[in-house]
């Protein structure tokens, strides 16, 4: 009896701690002086020199954090339990952040460098944004593409469906990101990507089933390491750029191809929380990123396809920059292209869905 | 001399004291670590996600009765194959391999329990992509026996149930090779000599006397390897190509890319029933905890 009063007892003082813990997760953040700014990029990106000159231009330090989650970020955000003062947000997030009220307008005209950006880049804005008053670009599109090996490929591929053939049987890698699988078997079969039909959704289920047989390896972050060790000879991915970065012998070996339903595109954004308490020094950093000499430090270290105008860049980038075959695909690629925003209803559908797929042999 | 009640209290005080400081940071560590994590997720599992992945502090059964879909229950059936395969491979290959242990000198013996050991100090993912370097289509085997000309064009050897295989039971041996060898060192082999006297051949000896009396080691080794496979997805998603779902992967998916928290911890908490069933099962059957470390 004791013994049982005991156990109760304790249980009572856990799930207390547990839940005093959990509503506390995430507190305390430091304060910081008028002269820091922090700020939370994707690792891989930027160059820490760039920020170091910043420092120095303006005597405001730069503290940095690395998302590894957008998800985590704006539930800290929408709780209250961050002090971020610079976002770099995903192009598909945009939407559900202004939606929650959490990014601040930007002033546009404080932004003067963005006269550098590639025109197409800023016609519109992500989903959610499209007049860009909350959001600045700070990276060209990236592609989820289908990317062939040239002498290896046993078929001519031109649309998603073609991953289907049996001919590819085991040469396939392929990204496990379901939004980009299901949303590129959506537009293949004619649908919008953004569907949150169930039938739709089911078909759409129905041609991944046949393409997994031929899918030697999904993949998390990049097939780079499939494609050139000559494991598979396709690839579903986002990876033509990061591969053709990596070494000029892939550039006549790799080819990305454009496919009949459109190749769903990724942006990223500068976006400033509406809890900054340093939403001028941000802007102020925005621009001073997006000065062409500044921005050219970053492609140096992370090779990316240029955000800005060849005539702004190029003399600050090495000679070979523009044959880099990635730029041109990029702008072959951009005007079939589309993208979605986070939907919670699509999320779980597609979730379920490719849990049975996965699920089954 | 009887303790007058003043030194017995003054005593006891003494023994109280530094059993808390002896045991006291190990208790609170395991408790704010092991015991509140554990209470977090076994309430977070009762509770409702709501819009864009946030917890919604409303009682819920709904996340263990969406367990009993066909879906998942697959999932899970899968995840026990994989590591019941597993298990029974380390077994097989573990038991005569602590056999030869067991019976050569201390110093090699030494030797042999070092090299097995290793493993163990590197990081799993170091391992794994030390695999993928070995078995890839340029990998050092494939361009070895390309050079000796034993083949012509490179072999798929990684993404196939051969490097999953070979994955698994690099990282599982060592976890069951040293409960059965402890088991195999203590065996008493006056009882196997008098077997074969008595006219048993080898083989019945091995399984009349010698497989019942190093059973308790098998049956750790079994705990052992089985509990932290279930869970492992590591190497059947980077050596396997990851074509299939397990319990491992699907908690995952479920804290970050599916936004459910609540749904993941009701995954959780089922793999941890599991485990401490296995666990239960183990002491009952006379198992000693203690040889599970």
């Amino acid at each position: 009896m004791i013994l049982k009063r005991n156990l109760a007892r304790a249980a009572a003082i856990l799930t207390a701690v547990a839940l005093a813990l959990m509503c506390l997760s995430g507190c305390g953040q430091s304060k910081k002086s008028n002269k820091e700014l922090n700020i939370i990029v994707w690792d891989g990106t930027w160059s820490e020199e760039m920020f170091q000159d910043f420092e120095k231009e303006t005597g405001i330090t730069v503290n940095i954090s690395y998302v590894d989650n957008t998800d985590t970020l704006m539930s800290k955000l929408i709780q209250g339990n961050a002090d971020y003062d610079l976002i770099d947000l995903e192009g598909a997030y945009v939407k559900p952040f202004v939606q929650h009220d959490l990014l601040a307008k930007i002033d546009q005209s404080k932004i003067t460098n963005t006269k550098y950006i590639v025109d197409d880049y800023k016609k519109t804005g992500p989903i959610g944004d499209k007049n860009l008053e909350y959001t600045v670009p700070d990276m060209a599109p990236s592609y989820t593409s289908v990317i062939v090996n040239k002498k290896t490929c046993p078929i001519k591929i031109t649309r998603f469906s073609d991953l289907a053939n049996p001919k590819l049987k085991d040469q396939l890698a392929m990204v496990n990101a379901t939004n980009s699988l299901y949303g590129a078997a959506l537009q293949d079969l004619g649908y919008s990507a953004a569907s949150t039909d169930e039938s739709q959704i089911a078909e759409a289920n129905a041609l991944l089933k046949k393409i997994k047989k031929n899918v030697k390896a999904f993949v998390g972050e990049s097939a780079v390491s499939q494609l050139e060790s000559g494991e598979c000879s396709v690839a579903f991915c986002w990876d033509y750029p990061t591969l053709c970065g990596d070494s000029d012998t892939n550039w006549d070996k790799f080819e990305e191809i454009p496919l009949k339903g459109g190749n769903e595109y990724c942006m990223q954004y500068w976006a400033v929380p509406k809890a900054s308490t340093h939403k001028k020094e941000a802007q102020q950093l925005i621009n001073f990123i997006l000065r062409p000499k500044e921005l050219a430090k970053c492609y140096k270290e992370y090779y990316a396809v240029p955000l800005e105008k060849k005539s702004a860049i190029a003399k600050y980038l090495p000679k070979n920059y523009y044959k880099n075959p990635s730029i041109k695909s990029s702008q072959r690629l951009l005007h079939n292209s589309w993208n979605v925003s986070v939907d919670e209803k699509q999320i779980a559908l597609m979730d379920s869905y490719y849990t049975k797929l996965m699920g089954e042999k | 001399m009887k303790p007058t009640p003043h030194t017995s209290e003054k005593k006891s005080l003494k023994d109280r004291l530094s059993a808390i400081v002896l045991c006291g940071p190990m208790t609170a560590w395991s408790l704010l670590f092991i015991v509140v994590p554990i209470v977090i997720l076994a309430v977070m599992s009762f509770m409702t996600k709501g819009a864009l992945g946030v917890i919604v502090p409303k009682f819920t059964l709904a996340n263990y009765k969406a367990l009993g879909d066909k879906v998942y229950l697959n999932v899970i059936v899968q995840s026990l194959i994989i590591a019941g395969w597993t298990t029974g491979l380390t077994i097989l290959l573990g038991y005569p391999f602590a056999t030869a242990m067991a019976r050569m000198r201390a110093r090699t013996s030494g030797v042999m329990m070092v090299l097995l050991m290793i493993p163990m100090w590197v990081s799993g993912l170091v391992i794994i992509y030390s695999f993928v370097i070995l078995l890839n289509h340029s990998g050092i085997i494939n361009t070895f026996l390309m050079h000796i000309g034993l083949i012509k064009s490179p072999k798929s050897m990684l993404y196939t149930n051969f490097s999953v295989i070979c994955g698994m039971l690099y990282m599982f041996l060592p976890f069951a090779v040293l409960p059965m060898y402890s088991s195999i060192e203590k065996l008493d082999h006056n009882l196997v000599e008098a077997s074969q006297d008595l006219g048993a051949s080898p083989v019945r000896t091995f399984f009349k006397v010698t497989l019942p009396l190093t059973s308790p080691g098998i049956f750790a080794a079994v705990i052992l390897t089985f509990i932290p496979c279930v869970g492992y997805y590591m190497v059947t998603d980077m050596l396997g190509g990851g074509t299939s779902m397990l319990i491992g992967n699907l908690i995952d998916r479920q804290f970050t890319i599916a936004r459910n928290w609540p749904f993941g911890a009701a995954l959780s908490m089922v793999l941890a029933i599991v485990i401490f069933a296995m666990v239960g099962i183990y002491t009952k059957l006379g198992g000693n905890l203690d040889d599970l470390g």
